[in-house]
């Protein structure tokens, strides 16, 4: 048994972990400080279990959240399905913020949302937009505060899949990108390290300024940036939240002072130094 | 499962929120997560006026949990908004059980309370007919063998669960409380009889003090454990329910007439144990009941209180207990033997040459 | 919603209560929210909102 706990902010997760592989792997994803022995000082958000159980059939590694079990998977895949296992938590349970499915980022306080589908090239898009400088708040979750309707960042790995891996290996070499696993459910996933500010920043809220649905096209000639009118930013940020249904009312008001606050585009590309340069006039 | 931190609370919330420590916490909200009781303790909390009194975090996750909850609420009364032309033309009564009835009353036991059905009691005569209606309503049960199906309507109380093609809702529609199969023979004439108007809609609900006896009769007659916990909290609330509305004696009354009074007897015991419940006190003082079965309360309390293997050896118990009670040892070795005779059939039927599955 | 609202007082609130929210943005387009139903429309069109797959 080696148990620890993740002090990632908003949400803590403590790990009844029975694999010192998994302890090994997220020591090389997350800062030190922010992977601890459990503290019984604090409350945790969220309460993990990875178990090793004799039935399994070559994958004896279940991983579950008290009775809900989420997954099993063999000793190689445990990095990719412990992630997720995380973010399956975030997702069901928490309503304590709007969340979309996007990625984030941030420059001068203000905050980039790129929601989108798998094979958009979001993922891509991110990693880009973090090596090249902007505070990653989180690839996957946007998170809006349903009070102060500030975005809450989610910092964690990037999470890489396929050929987005190699092209951001061959754009940039000397990003550290760690835990690729091939043979996934998605195919082979890696994780990009957030970049030293983004993860001092993982408190630091930002003011949503932009919103972006990319769609890569690699049959694209030119580049298109065209502007989505805020009620269709609006109900495609709806089809993309998480919750929003959940959060009904609360949820549509929250939702319209965010949208009250950007301006939102469609970008089309190809080439993704374009996109970047577009990316970089624009904001 | 054991949920030791969540009956504490719910035995004592003011004492729980002083004496807790941060990891009771993280054990807490994680049982509550697993029971679905999140959007409960929230509630227990504002109502007792002790959310300033709990960790931030603690009360985030309850908030949350709430959201979830309301969801749940305005969801179910839109369900049954749909289905009140269904039922506004039925001569006979509909009446809604457990949870659907708690919360269209807003009884305290259904603050913050979750949702995974409705369950529906109409009188067996007519269950065929309410059936056909929701098929027409876009309703539809679900793939099954005949052999399941036969068991749901000849020898359970319902008929196999019906789910709406697009909304996904589950109607669960009974024509009794408890299974048919089962050699006590529980007459629910009276839930009929008593049961109370809902103001603009079709659907009536049972008497509080049926809606106790049906949730201890659920409680004492089933062979399930997940949901345990749960199910114990929900008692208490509605045995103080049928206090708060002076329907305790009339409650030990019919408990007498359905004969299930071992079951409310039994429920008291556990309650007066484990929340040192007043009406439930009260009611073990009255000389209408019988004892309370010692062995079978003891068995329920080591199942939520017990030392884990303890637990896990009653709940083995509780489940040989559930499945006789449920069924006369004739029915049980019918179905026993025709299970897998009818397996066997279809197995044989797919390789049979000229048949079409 | 308020927990203590019973059914029967929300069937009475439909049927007298405006259920309907708008927001009106700055480039003239707007979206609306039926409190009866919780389904969100832009206006102009029937598009409805739906959740997005978890993993």
């Amino acid at each position: 048994m080696t148990d620890f706990a993740i002090h990632t902010a908003p949400f803590s997760v403590l790990v009844a972990n029975h694999s010192n592989k998994l302890t090994a792997a997220l020591a090389e994803l997350y800062p030190a400080e922010l992977i601890t022995r459990p503290n019984p000082q604090l409350i945790y958000d969220f309460c993990l279990q990875v178990q090793r159980k004799w039935a399994g059939w070559g994958r004896p590694f279940h991983v579950s959240s008290g009775d809900q079990h989420f997954r099993m998977t063999d000793s190689a895949q445990l990095v990719p399905v412990f992630e997720w296992g995380v973010n399956w938590c975030v997702a069901s349970y928490q309503h304590q913020f709007l969340a979309i499915h996007a990625a984030v980022l941030e420059r001068d306080g203000k905050a980039l949302i790129m929601p989108a589908p798998p094979g958009s090239g979001k993922s891509t898009l991110c990693a880009v937009l973090m090596q090249e400088g902007w505070r990653l708040l989180s690839d996957e979750m946007c998170l809006v505060d349903l009070v102060s309707g500030a975005i809450v960042p989610y910092v964690r790995p990037v999470s890489l899949k396929n050929q987005s891996l190699t092209l951001l290996q061959s754009w940039y070499p000397q990003a550290q990108i760690r835990q690729i696993t091939a043979g996934t459910t998605k195919g082979t996933v890696g994780y990009m390290l957030p970049s030293k500010h983004s993860w001092a920043g993982m408190q630091q809220t930002a003011t949503a300024a932009w919103v972006i649905f990319p769609q890569y096209n690699a049959a694209q000639q030119q580049l298109t940036l065209s502007k989505v009118s805020q009620a269709d930013a609006f109900m495609h940020l709806a089809n993309n939240s998480f919750n929003y249904a959940v959060l009904a009312e609360q949820g549509f008001i929250s939702l319209s002072r965010l949208t009250e606050q950007i301006d939102a585009y469609r970008l089309e590309y190809a080439c993704i130094e374009q996109a970047l340069s577009e990316l970089n006039k624009l904001c | 499962m054991l949920s030791s931190q969540l009956l504490a609370f719910f035995a004592s919330p003011a004492e729980f929120v002083q004496q807790a420590t941060p990891q009771q916490w993280t054990t807490f909200l994680q049982q509550a997560r697993q029971q679905g009781l999140t959007a409960r303790f929230y509630y227990v909390l504002q109502t007792k006026q002790l959310l300033d009194q709990v960790p931030l975090q603690v009360k985030l996750h309850g908030e949350s949990g709430a959201r979830y909850a309301q969801k749940q609420q305005h969801s179910l009364y839109a369900e049954l908004q749909q289905l009140e032309s269904l039922f506004a033309v039925a001569d006979y009564p509909c009446l809604l059980l457990k949870g659907a009835a708690y919360r269209t009353q807003a009884l305290a036991v259904s603050f913050g309370r979750l949702f995974s059905d409705i369950d529906i009691l109409v009188p067996a005569a007519q269950l065929r007919h309410v059936r056909d209606r929701l098929f027409f309503y876009g309703f539809r049960e679900a793939q099954m063998t005949d052999y399941d199906r036969d068991y749901y309507l000849n020898w359970s109380h319902q008929n196999p669960p019906l789910q709406h093609y697009q909304r996904g809702t589950v109607i669960d529609l009974h024509h009794h409380i408890y299974p048919t199969a089962s050699a006590r023979t529980i007459d629910i004439t009276p839930l009929f009889t008593y049961a109370v108007n809902v103001p603009g809609s079709a659907f009536k609900v049972p008497a509080s003090a049926h809606l106790f006896i049906h949730a201890a009769v659920h409680l004492f007659y089933q062979e399930e454990t997940h949901k345990l916990t749960k199910d114990v909290i929900d008692l208490n609330d509605l045995l103080l329910e049928v206090q708060h509305q002076k329907q305790l004696d009339f409650m030990l009354e019919q408990a007498a007439r359905m004969s299930v009074q071992s079951a409310v007897i039994n429920a008291c015991w556990i309650l007066s144990k484990l929340f040192k419940n007043g009406a439930a006190q009260a009611a073990l003082h009255s000389f209408a009941l019988p004892r309370h079965q010692p062995l079978v309360c003891n068995l329920l309390l080591t199942m939520l209180q017990g030392q884990p293997a303890r637990a896990w050896f009653a709940r083995q118990l509780w489940f040989v207990r559930g499945h006789s009670l449920k069924m006369r040892w004739q029915v049980l070795v019918y179905h026993s033997l025709a299970k897998p005779a009818s397996g066997m059939q279809r197995w044989l039927r797919r390789w049979l040459p000229g048949h079409k599955s | 919603m308020d927990v203590t609202l019973s059914y029967a007082a929300w069937l009475s609130q439909q049927a007298t209560d405006d259920n309907t929210l708008t927001a009106l943005f700055d480039d003239a387009s707007s979206v609306l929210f039926s409190k009866q139903d919780h389904e969100t429309h832009l206006v102009g069109t029937a598009t409805e909102a739906k959740e997005p797959d978890v993993d």
